[in-house]
Parts: structure tokens; sequence; C-alpha cells
């Protein structure tokens, strides 16, 4: 029995890593044969691929802690603005260097989530709805307070680090080592899983449900404000948006989150297929990117992608269901033509 | 008498929350409560405006820039009555104008025009519609996807100029003909809403989906309906955009889901559904976000501080309007 | 908790707006312009570091002297946004509209909205032939535009290029047109200008016209008769995907110079580094700049070989600009259009003139200017040599020729 366990757990872990494999080669032999190169072809190929990927799988991450749970949150993306560019200026400004500005972000990102979820659990209205008015005020804290001005992180020093693979791969581990011990392993993850269930049944338990999903929210700010200081990394500076213009960072962010999930349920562990998620679609922008496609088509790509893939998970049962049937009538056919006299 | 007073006696007292939460509890409670706020956040700032907030010229402005959103969150009402949302409408807003304003440059026709816009906004809402009912992908993922690669393929189509329509033409239509239009759109979504078999099942369905299914209703059909309804509305509010603008730029149309559902919920309405749906929150909710806007202007608010007390007057009245549940509001529209 | 909740939003919105009513720029009284007070409404298309310089000008600074108002808009990304705030802004007492979302199409409908609610209306850009109508037939509402020279511009690139440019070695170049291709009129003409400046520096012939080259939104080869490698890059910096596509043709070893369009040197040091540092190979970014940190920073980050990340910047100050605008709308409202008349009779659009920044002293220097009251490059000498009002006998021509007047002698002499 064990061995059989071993045998599905190491097949669920072969899967889960077979699928950004095999995105891997499809856009290599794409980007090959049309664009002549590498989809990553270089140390500088190395690093955007790997600065992108964290902040996808923080983001991802983010999004699915509240989403599991039937909470949409759409101020995740405000909350990135407000973390990276207060935690990013004060870090600056007190000579932090680059893990300084990382923690202090996380650190006032963790707050903004928490000042949300409070307000929800308190006010109790829904999820989208607080989301929509809490990325109104948000965005507005950010822009005005700093004087409409954004956190520049290119040239200043000691932030390279944030740059360093080495470095950023294991931030990728921790986060996703963090969040796979506290929603499978530890107290908060039983009551988590358990809320997902029934919040009622989960309630009458005796489980708080409200410092339940707090922690929730607090959580989501953290993994936003450090998805927010590697993509400012990488564009240099992060200005401050008004118009709820930041909820586009987690509409684009669905996509590797719902894959992810896919990814995960071979390994049973959803965090581990987030971060594989990130990579297939990492690989697919980085791949279009080498191609020189126009940023239109990219999206219109990307975008039928994701509607594909909805398609196939959503139906992926009745798919399933319609194959078995086919492969009954073709038994039932050939035994019926085996039974029959020659 | 005694018997009476013994009665009354044993009664358990009403508190003062009970007492909000039978007013909160009537059926009328979400219609009149928004109308009471709007007339409310009027009356502010008729006062800090020194009564000018109360001239013809903003009374007009408001409705005239109110009407876009208005058609739109009273289209959506539609969809979100049945627990479904629809953030894309916007762009299908978008797409739709675009369409239109490119048949108005090869025909040089009006009527094309509006009729191209209306068309393609029901076409594309029927779209989204099939995406969700055939291959039961949650409307919600619908909505994220159609906005992006709808607003990607308007940009395309637009390209470096905006799309021009003779805007002396469309100034002629702008007046009446919106007015009358949109008054005969809200007219129908009303009646239809609440007073025939339509709205009933959308309401139904909203409130329990299973429930409404074992009752005979076609819970597909009656969701198509919903969205032929919204179509019209999204395709009205790309010919009203067209004729208020004159031109199609790329950027049209984006982000304004976003404010639709802004709209929809400030007017009072749950993006949940269910029996205390109605279409009238839409209108209520865009006059009460144009008021706002307007008058937080006119009294001197920096622009970059009035999204700030949008926000927070959003969050009160939202949390005023909505029935305080037991437990944490959530549902699986992902 | 809920309770104290509700209370504190609402405590947040009673002191707001009591606080904002208090805080309007209403005029003080205190200037010297006898006579009526004016209110000036400014529509916004972005808001930066260039907003917030032109707000504390107007307000603090131009409001005070002239009996002047000023009304600012969000930003307004669209035509439907610019309307609503001209009609706020009618309903809120204001005789004039600055745009700064000037998009040629739309002029004619402004124009004629603004003369239904009895406005001045003066816009950011030029004449051109999608707004020819506007300025022909609205002169009495419609005073014209304001814009940068770009001949001029032109200039300063091509210029640059003959200066660093050593014929006998290859270059191949990257053009960043940014939002030419939705009709950003600003990076429209700056990328023009790059490329013109290529057409003029190396004497070659594109396949294409430099307009449809510039309106692609694809990413477009420059194909020309000398062979020259010119690749035209459209998008934001901000839209997803276009950082890792401009790093991807860099890598691919082809380019060493990129030329952009937008203001986008705060967001591509990070991939030009990188490129530089793979493929060993030094790689100068000229650029349009607004002073502020993102230039700044770029100017004084030296890249592995010794250069600052950006090799030289165009410049525009923000008050100059500003003040141009504010007197067009303020002559108009006078009475003293007859500033804003070309010879020809149709509405007159003013230029002003770019400057190149090339070194981080020099960039240390003009940044130290247009900063507050006492640095300010319009200042009330510059601004009364653009008004009818305050200089007798002004025409359009003599109010173009103070404009260019306020150069960088002229200022650096008058800040010292």
């Amino acid at each position: 029995m064990g061995n059989v366990l071993s045998k599905d757990r190491l097949l669920g872990i072969v899967k889960t890593v077979a699928v950004p494999a095999v995105v891997w080669i499809l856009m290599e032999l794409i980007c090959r044969t049309q664009a002549g190169t590498s989809v990553v072809a270089n140390s500088a190929d190395v690093r955007t691929f790997f600065r992108n990927m964290v902040s996808t799988v923080a983001f991802a991450l983010a999004i699915s802690t509240n989403l599991n749970c039937g909470r949409m949150d759409l101020s995740l993306g405000a909350q990135m603005y407000v973390g990276t560019i207060f935690g990013g200026n004060i870090a600056l400004a007190l000579n932090l260097g680059g893990v300084g500005v990382l923690v202090l972000a996380m650190l006032i990102g963790g707050l903004c989530g928490l000042i949300c979820g409070i307000v929800f659990v308190n006010l109790r209205i829904l999820p989208m709805v607080l989301g929509l008015g809490m990325t109104l005020l948000f965005e507005c804290i950010c822009f005005s307070i700093n004087n409409q001005q954004g956190v520049i992180l290119y040239g200043k020093p000691g932030v390279e680090i944030l740059s360093n693979s080495t470095f950023i791969i294991f931030v990728v581990i921790a986060l996703v080592a963090v969040a796979a011990l506290l929603f499978k392993y530890s107290r908060f993850g039983y009551r988590y899983r358990a809320i997902q269930g029934s919040q009622k049944l989960a309630s009458d338990a005796g489980i708080n449900i409200f410092s339940n999903c707090v922690f929730c929210y607090l959580f989501g700010g953290i993994l936003v404000a450090c998805a927010g200081v590697f993509t400012t990394m990488y564009s240099g500076s992060l200005a401050p948006v008004l118009g709820m213009s930041s909820n586009g960072y987690v509409f684009r962010n669905m996509f590797p989150m719902v894959l992810g999930a896919w990814i995960g349920s071979f390994s049973h562990n959803a965090q581990f297929g987030v971060a594989m998620g990130a990579i297939c679609v990492n690989l697919l922008t980085l791949a279009m990117s080498k191609l020189g496609l126009p940023l239109n088509v990219q999206n219109v790509l990307v975008y039928s992608l994701f509607l594909l893939f909805i398609i196939y998970n959503t139906n992926k049962r009745k798919f399933a269901y319609n194959r078995a049937k086919r492969a009954r009538i073709a038994l039932a056919k050939q035994t019926k033509a085996a039974r029959q006299p020659a | 008498m005694s018997q009476k007073n013994e009665l009354t006696h044993d009664a358990p007292k009403l508190t003062l929350v009970d007492r909000i939460d039978i007013i909160k509890n009537h059926r009328l409670f979400p219609v009149i409560f928004p109308l009471s706020m709007l007339v409310v956040i009027f009356l502010i700032f008729i006062v800090l405006t020194g009564g000018r907030f109360a001239d013809t010229r903003v009374l007009t402005g408001v409705f005239n820039q109110s009407l876009i959103v208005a058609t739109m969150a009273t289209a959506v009402a539609f969809i979100y009555s049945t627990g479904n949302i629809d953030i894309s409408v916007g762009n299908v807003m978008g797409l739709a104008a675009c369409l239109g304003a490119l048949a108005y440059q090869v025909t040089q026709s009006m009527t094309v025009m509006i009729v191209v816009t209306m068309a393609v906004g029901i076409v594309l809402m029927m779209f989204n519609c099939v995406l969700g009912l055939v291959f039961n992908v949650k409307s919600a993922m619908v909505a994220i996807v159609a906005m992006s690669v709808y607003g990607a393929i308007t940009s395309v189509l637009v390209g470096a100029e905006p799309i021009g329509v003779d805007f002396k033409a469309c100034k002629v239509l702008e007046g009446n003909f919106r007015y009358i239009a949109f008054v005969l759109y809200f007219v129908v979504c009303l009646l239809a809403f609440s007073r025939t078999a339509i709205g009933r099942k959308l309401r139904f369905i909203g409130g329990n989906e299973n429930c409404a299914e074992q009752t005979g209703i076609n819970r597909k059909k009656a969701i198509a309906t919903s969205y032929i309804f919204a179509g019209i509305g999204v395709g009205l509010a790309g010919v009203f955009q067209v004729l208020r603008t004159g031109n199609v730029a790329q950027t049209i149309g984006s982000g304004m889901g976003m404010d639709v559902m802004l709209a929809t919920v400030l007017g009072g309405m749950s993006i949940f559904g269910g029996a205390k749906s109605n279409t009238f929150a839409g209108f209520v909710g865009a006059v009460t976000v144009t008021v706002l806007n307007t008058g937080l202007l006119m009294i001197g608010v920096p622009s970059t501080l009035i999204q700030g007390f949008r926000g927070v007057f959003f969050l009160i009245l939202v949390f005023l309007n909505s029935e305080r549940q037991k437990t944490l509001p959530s549902r699986q529209q992902f | 908790m809920k309770k104290l909740l509700t209370i504190l939003l609402s405590l947040m919105i009673v002191i707001g707006l009591a606080a904002c009513n208090n805080s309007g720029s209403t005029p003080s009284g205190e200037g010297d312009v006898s006579g009526k007070s004016y209110k000036i409404g400014v529509v916004e298309v972005m808001l930066n570091d260039e907003s917030v310089i032109r707000s504390k000008y107007f307000k603090e600074y131009i409001g005070p002297k002239y009996n002047v108002e000023f009304m600012f808009s969000e930003a307004c990304t669209d035509l439907d946004s610019v309307m609503k705030f001209i009609e706020n802004a009618a309903v809120s007492g204001c005789d004039a509209i600055l745009n700064y979302y000037a998009v040629g199409a739309n002029s004619e409908q402004l124009a004629l909205l603004c003369q239904e609610k009895g406005m001045i209306l003066v816009e950011n850009g030029g004449r051109n032939a999608a707004n020819e109508e506007a300025y022909k037939n609205y002169t009495d509402t419609y005073a014209g535009g304001f814009m940068a020279d770009q001949p001029d511009t032109g200039r300063l690139f091509r210029e640059y290029l003959e200066a660093n440019l050593d014929p006998t070695v290859e270059h191949n170049f990257i053009v960043g047109t940014g939002g030419a291709y939705q009709g950003n009129a600003q990076q429209t003409e700056i990328s023009i200008n790059m490329l013109t400046a290529l057409q003029d520096v190396y004497g070659l012939k594109y396949d294409k016209t430099i307009q449809e080259l510039i309106e692609s939104s694809s990413p477009i080869e420059a194909t020309n008769d000398k062979g020259i490698a010119i690749y035209c890059y459209p998008g934001h910096a901000t839209a997803e995907g276009w950082l890792p596509g401009l790093s991807a043709a860099l890598q691919t070893g082809t380019y060493d110079y990129v030329l952009m369009s937008g203001n986008v040197i705060g967001n591509i040091g990070t991939v030009i580094s990188e490129a530089e540092a793979v493929l060993n190979k030094d790689i100068t970014v000229v650029g349009f700049g607004s002073f502020g940190d993102a230039l700044s920073n770029a100017m004084h980050t030296l890249d592995q070989f010794g250069n600052p990340t950006v090799s030289m910047s165009t410049v525009k100050f923000t008050t100059l600009v500003s003040a141009m605008g504010f007197a067009k709308a303020y002559n108009a409202l006078t009475g003293h259009n007859e500033v804003n008349i070309d010879t020809d009779g149709a509405a007159f659009t003013h230029l002003f003139r770019m400057n190149a920044v090339t070194s981080a002293a020099e960039l240390d220097e003009m940044g130290s200017w247009d900063k507050d009251n006492d640095s300010w490059v319009a200042d009330y000498s510059v601004v009364d040599s653009f008004l009818a009002e305050k200089t007798p006998g002004l025409t359009a021509q003599q109010f173009q020729e103070n404009i260019y007047a306020v150069n960088y002698e002229s200022i650096k002499a008058r800040m010292q």
C-alpha cells in the first residue's frame, strides 16, 4: 500500500513538473524555428524569467489565498502599489538595501491586507464590492500622500540583490514553502480548509472564521507587496496610479493561478502548482517577446489560451465521461462481434 | 384588556438594532435607501455650493453624464440578478461602438451605425453567455477574458486616429433621441423585471438556482434572456457614446465595467443577485456617482482626492444598505 | 467595531470636505491686475511630476497675482471624460479651459462645446488637418494651441547624433515610437523627429513613409537603402510584455542605440544595463524626459562602461509651457484675442523650444529651476511679456518671440 502511495505521489510530482517542461519544449521549438533563438538565451533572460516568475508566483498565491474561500479581493493590485511605494521609499531612505526594501514593502503590504481584512469582517459587505472601495481608497492614499511620487529602484545602492538569480530562487522557494506549510500543515491551514468546505459548519465547530479570514487578507497583502518589489526591480520604477487601473494586476495573474490550481491537483499541492503555473505563463510571454509579437496580439493569444484552458478544466469530467462512454460502446461492439458466430 | 397587557408584557422588547433590521428587511428598502441617500448627498452639495448645485444646467449635466453608465448598469442588472457577473460590458460597448463607427464610415448612414452598434452589442453579450452556458465557464472568468480580448481588438481596429462619425449629425440625435431611447429602454426593463415572468425567473435563479430548476424554470433559457436584455442595453450605451463624442478612440470603454459595477452596487443591487434585485439600482447608482464627482469638483476638492472620497462614500453607503450576515459573505464566482 | 469603522469613515469625509471647502484656490485679491477675476479649468491627461508642478505654479504663483482661480481635472484619458470635465467646469463658473488632452480629431467638437458654454478653449497641441475647422471657424472662443517647436526638437536629436556617431562604425537603432500608434501628439512628433534625424545624418531613404512607420502598432523594421537596422518599437513601458519585448530586441546584439519618444527613462534602465552586461556592448540611450527623480537617477547612474544610463534627453520647462497656455487663455478673456490670431485669420499655435541635457551636471543645474516660487522659469516678468494687458501692442508674433527669448542662457542669467 505504501509503495502504491509513494508511486502515486511520484507520478503526481512528475506530472506537475512535466507540464512546464512540455510548455518549455514547445516554446523552445517555436522560438528556434520562427525567431532563430532560444526562449531563455542568456543570463539576462534567466534573470528576467526568474524576476517575472517570482512576481507571478507571489501574486497568484495572494489571489488564491482568498479566492479559494470564495472571496475575490480586487484591491490586491492597490495593496501592491501602497506596499511597494511606501516600503521601498522608507527602506531606501534608511539605506536598508534590497532585503530591507523587500521586508518593509511586505510589512506595509501586510498592513494594507490587515486593514482590508478588518474592514471586511466588520462591515461584512461582499468581498468584491469591498475590493472596489478599498482600491479607490488605497490608490488615492498612494497617489496623494507621497506627492504623486512613486519609487525608483534602478541604480539605487544595495538593491542589486533583488536581481540576483540565486536570491530570487530562494525567495520563490521560501514563498512556496511558507504558503504550503501554512495552508497544508498548520492549524491555520486545517481551519482554512474546514472553512473552505463550509463556513457555517466550521463556525459551529468552534473555528474563528473571522480571524482566519483576516489572516488570509494579511498574507495576501504581504505576498502582493513582494510581487511589487520584483516587478519594480525589473521596470526600474513604479509610479502610483488612479482610476482602479491597479486591478489589471489581479486580472493578469488569474491565468497562472487557475493553471497552477490544475497543475497542483496532480501532486495535491496547490502552492507548488501555482509556481509551476507561473513558470508556464512566463515561458509563454517570454517566447512571445522573442517572436516580436505586437502587445495586442500577445494579449489576445494569452487570454484565448486562458479561455481554452478554463473550458477544458470546467468540462474535463464531461470529456472523461464521454471518453469512457465511447470506450464502453467500442468494447460492447467488440464483445458482440466476438460472440457472433463466424 | 389585562390579557392584552400581559401579552405585550411577555413579548420580547425590540432593540434599536432589531428595529433597524426590520426596516432594512422591508422589500422596498433597497429601492428607497439609495434614493434617499442620493437626495441627502444632493442637498449637502446644494448647501456647500451655496445653491449653485440646484441650477438646471447642473442637473441636466448630471443626467447627461450619467446616461451611458446608467444604461449599462440597467442592462447588467439582468445578469447580476441571476448571481452572474459581467465586468466586460465596458469593452463590449467599446467594440460595438467601434464597429458601428466603422460601418458609418463605409455607409455614411447614422441608421446603419445605430443598427450595427446595437447588433454587435447583442452578439458579443450572447457570445459571453454561450461560453458560460454551453461550456459551463463561470461568468466572471468569461468577463475577464472578454475584457482583454475585446479591448485588444478595439485597439487594433481603431489605430492611431479615432474613428470619426460626423459629430454635427451626432449632435442632432444626441438630445431627444438619447433621452427617448433611454427612457423607453429603462421602462421596458423595469416592466420586464418587476411585472413579468422574465424578472421573476431571473430573481428566483439568483436566489436559489437548484430550487428554480426544480420548479421547472429553464435556467439556460432564462439566463440567455438576461444576456439579450443586457446586450440591448450595452449596444444602446455604445450608440449613446458615439453620439456624445462623435468619434471612437482606442481607450473607449476600458475600465467602464468597473464603473458600472460600482454604480450598480451603489444603487442598492447585490452582485449575488436574488429576490431583492432591481433594475432601478443602476440608474440611481450612476446618478449618485455623477453627483459625487460634480459636487466634489464644484466645492473644490482636489482632483487627486476625489477618488478617495468616492471610495469612502461607496463603502459607507454599501454597508448601510446591505444586510449584515452572521457569517462572512462569500460565493464561488470564479 | 463596525460602528467605530463607520464613524471613522464618515469623519474622514466630513473633515475632508470641510478642509477642501476652505482650500480652494480662490484668488486672494492681492493681485496687481485690476478688475475682474477669472476661473480656468485645466484638463490633465496624466497626474505626474509635471502636473504637480503645474498645479503648484498656477495655484500659488499665477492665481494670486492675476486674480485667477484654477480647477484641475482628474486624469482624462478619453474624450468623454474631457467633455464631462468641461461641462462641470462650466457649471462651476469657469471662463476658460486649458486642455492637455489634445487630439486633433476632437478639437472642433470641444471648441463647439466651449462655445456653447461661453468658455475659451486653449489646447496643448498644434494645427493639423484634423483640427483645421477649429482653428479657422471658432476663433472667437478657440484661442489656438501651444506645443514644442518640432523642427527644433528634431535639430536637437540630429545635432546630438551627428556629434556622437562615427559614420565609419556601424550603428543600429531601436526607435521607441511609444503611443504614436495611438495618436499621442507629443510622441508622434518626437518619433518623427528621431526618424528624420537618422534620415538626415545618414542620408538614407526609408522604404516606407515615416508616418507609416510610427503608426504601426506592431514592431516594424524601418528598412532603408543604406542597410542600417532601425527597429521601430511601439507601446508603453507600463504595458505587459513591453519590457521583455525591448529586452529581446536588445539581446539580439544588433542594436547599440535606443531612441525613446515616450517618457520611459525611469523604466528601461535595468533592461539596458543587463543587455550591456550580457553582450559586453555599450548601448546609448537618447530620449525624452521630464525634470524629476527618474531622469536625475538615470543621468547619475553610470553603466559598466562608465557612461550615464541616458546619454541625452530633451526636456522642457513645465512652467514656461504652462505660462504659455495661461497667457493665451488670459489674453482671450481680457479682450485681447488678437494675440491668438495668425495673419491668415486662423488661431495661432505658439511654440516653445525644448532643451537638450547631456550630462548630470547640466541636469543638476537645470533641475534646480522650476521648483518653487523663487525659481520658476516663467516668473512674473516672463508671464507679463506674454500678456497684452501688460505689454501693450503685443501681437501673436511678438508673443512668439518673447517665448523664444526664454532660453537656457537667459534663464541662467536670471537665476544667478
